[in-house]
């Protein structure tokens, strides 16, 4: 189930232990690519709220990260995926202020605003997926 | 696509002297500039060895991709790279592969009835087209790669961050602050904070020609930012003018301490790290 | 559970967080902080955070709600050592921690607090 490469991560992601992991993994992954540490800490402090919220909101979240290239970039991709409840409306969940749980509110919309590129999908009863992508500067 | 027919094959190889001074010929008319930068010695050197590389590699076919074309692929990356290095235009690159077909065809031609072998000269003349590209795209590369080192020079220089005493820090903020600047500024002064830990960090904006609602958002976000790391910002430079449009404007700069002057605004800073200078003794 | 101590000195308790703490540890650390508080009666806490290589919104959410718990016990909160990268990322994502005290390292928070528990004259 849990599969760790040089350039690839897959791991579940279904208790707040595995949410630390998940930091470090990705944080690691990063170190190696090349990217600066503000980088890094700005995009493991994404993958913590995206982790903690599929530990929260669905039982069978899973995280892969790898490396990708496009010409001579290089970038880390990291999808988040569950098959739990699904979100309703993804524009208000990705609201400032919005909250379902206990944090600032910032979770959804937050981990957004640290990310090169982020895409989410979801529909309800069969689950999230959020792709993000961040490239060496 | 098919290989390259034996027979053409082992013209080209007899032919490779021919083919060679005829390129060469071509270079001198029409890319004087390429050679000048090359050199005589190394374009000889370098015609030759492309020349090999090129003809062995056309036996397997025109997918570039493949093994056999690497080091063709490498020699023309070099070239391109080390052209753009020395602004040659792109097109001029360019032709050094281009011009290969007018040393190729006529001989070809020559030796055969032009029709004998389409397919071969059809298959040369997709590689050298497919090369030429290669050349262009490695420019393209240079390129971003230049003006990239030129923009980290030009932001490196444009925030400098000087210690005025102990645990005082100033930064002299001067021309437009945009989002990509304040967020350099941002990053370099919380840099000095953690290494200098200056408690007291001044912002003078006199060198700032306009301060809108945007700066004085970005002078806020980078107080409170140094506040998160337990250092105190003080702006100075504010004089009549802008006291005047940031009040006109509905700016709140209530959260930050300013000041008009920078003597006031390192007073202050004095003041607030406990520190006394005594003068004229 | 967590190993991290919560030191004791005059009137002050110092908690330095030393790794990263998992949503539930940390909520169990709230806890215990405000627990000696209130077996020792501190009048000033310092959270020092210059370890911690991440705060997402939870962390800060539990650090600021933690800073008023201990308000309301009359009890002044310091946090102190906050990383640049930390900041930056808390800036960007336009979470502005306010209304709690910050210092560059322990012993500007020590300060700091002295200076805080002096002024309120009790």
């Amino acid at each position: 189930m849990t599969n760790i490469q040089r350039d690839k991560i897959d791991i579940p992601v279904t208790s707040f232990e595995e949410v630390i992991l998940a930091r470090q993994l990705v944080r690691e992954l990063m170190e190696r690519l090349g990217f600066s540490l503000l980088a890094q800490t700005r995009i493991v402090t994404a993958v913590s709220e995206l982790a903690r919220n599929m530990v929260v909101h669905a039982k069978d979240g899973r995280l892969t990260a790898t490396k990708v290239t496009q010409g001579a970039r290089v970038g880390v991709n990291c999808i988040f995926q569950d098959s739990g409840p699904g979100i309703e409306d993804i524009d208000q969940a990705m609201r400032e202020g919005y909250s379902t749980t206990k944090s600032l509110g910032l979770g959804l919309g937050g981990a957004k605003k640290l990310c090169g590129e982020f895409n989410i999908t979801s529909s309800m009863g069969k689950g999230t997926k959020i792709d993000i992508t961040e490239w060496v500067k | 696509m098919a290989r390259l027919n034996e027979e053409v094959k082992t013209i080209l190889k007899s032919k490779q002297t021919d083919i060679l001074d005829l390129w060469k010929k071509h270079l001198f008319t029409k890319s004087k500039q390429l050679i000048e930068l090359i050199g005589l010695d190394n374009l000889n050197q370098r015609t030759t060895n492309f020349l090999t590389q090129f003809i062995d590699a056309l036996s397997i076919g025109d997918d570039i991709s493949q093994e056999n074309y690497k080091r063709t692929r490498e020699f023309l990356s070099d070239l391109s790279q080390e052209m753009t290095q020395k602004n040659l235009t792109p097109s001029e690159t360019a032709m050094f592969v281009f011009s290969v077909k007018d040393a190729i065809f006529p001989l070809l031609m020559a030796e055969f009835d032009g029709k004998k072998f389409v397919k071969s000269i059809l298959l040369i003349n997709s590689v050298i087209d497919q090369l030429g590209l290669v050349t262009i795209e490695e420019y393209l590369n240079s390129r971003e790669i230049i003006i990239r080192e030129q923009q980290n020079a030009l932001t490196e220089t444009s925030v400098p961050v000087v210690k005025v005493w102990n645990k005082i820090i100033m930064v002299p903020l001067v021309g437009m602050l945009d989002s990509s600047r304040t967020e350099l500024m941002l990053e370099t002064l919380l840099e000095s904070i953690e290494d200098t830990q200056a408690k007291v960090a001044i912002l003078d904006i006199s060198g700032i020609p306009i301060v809108d609602t945007l700066v004085a958002g970005h002078l806020i976000k980078t107080a409170t930012a140094a506040r998160l790391m337990g250092t105190d910002c003080i702006i100075t430079g504010i004089g009549s003018k802008i006291s005047q449009t940031m009040v006109q404007l509905g700016i709140d700069l209530s959260a930050v301490v300013s000041r008009t002057t920078l003597e006031d605004g390192l007073k202050l800073a004095f003041e607030i790290t406990n520190q006394k200078i005594k003068l004229g003794e | 559970m967590s190993d991290i101590a919560i030191i004791k000195i005059g009137n002050k308790i110092i908690v330095p967080i030393q790794n990263e703490l998992n949503d539930i540890i940390a909520e169990k650390l709230q806890a215990s902080i405000l627990k000696t508080i209130e077996s020792v009666g501190a009048k000033g806490l310092i959270i020092d955070v210059s370890t911690l290589s991440i705060i997402d919104s939870f962390m800060g959410r539990l650090l600021v709600d933690t800073a008023k718990m201990a308000q309301l016990m009359g009890c002044e909160t310091a946090l102190t050592g906050m990383r640049k990268e930390v900041v930056l990322t808390l800036v960007q994502l336009g979470l502005i921690i306010s209304d709690i005290n910050t210092s560059l390292n322990i012993e500007d928070g020590i300060e700091l607090l002295d200076r805080i528990i002096r002024g309120r004259n009790d």
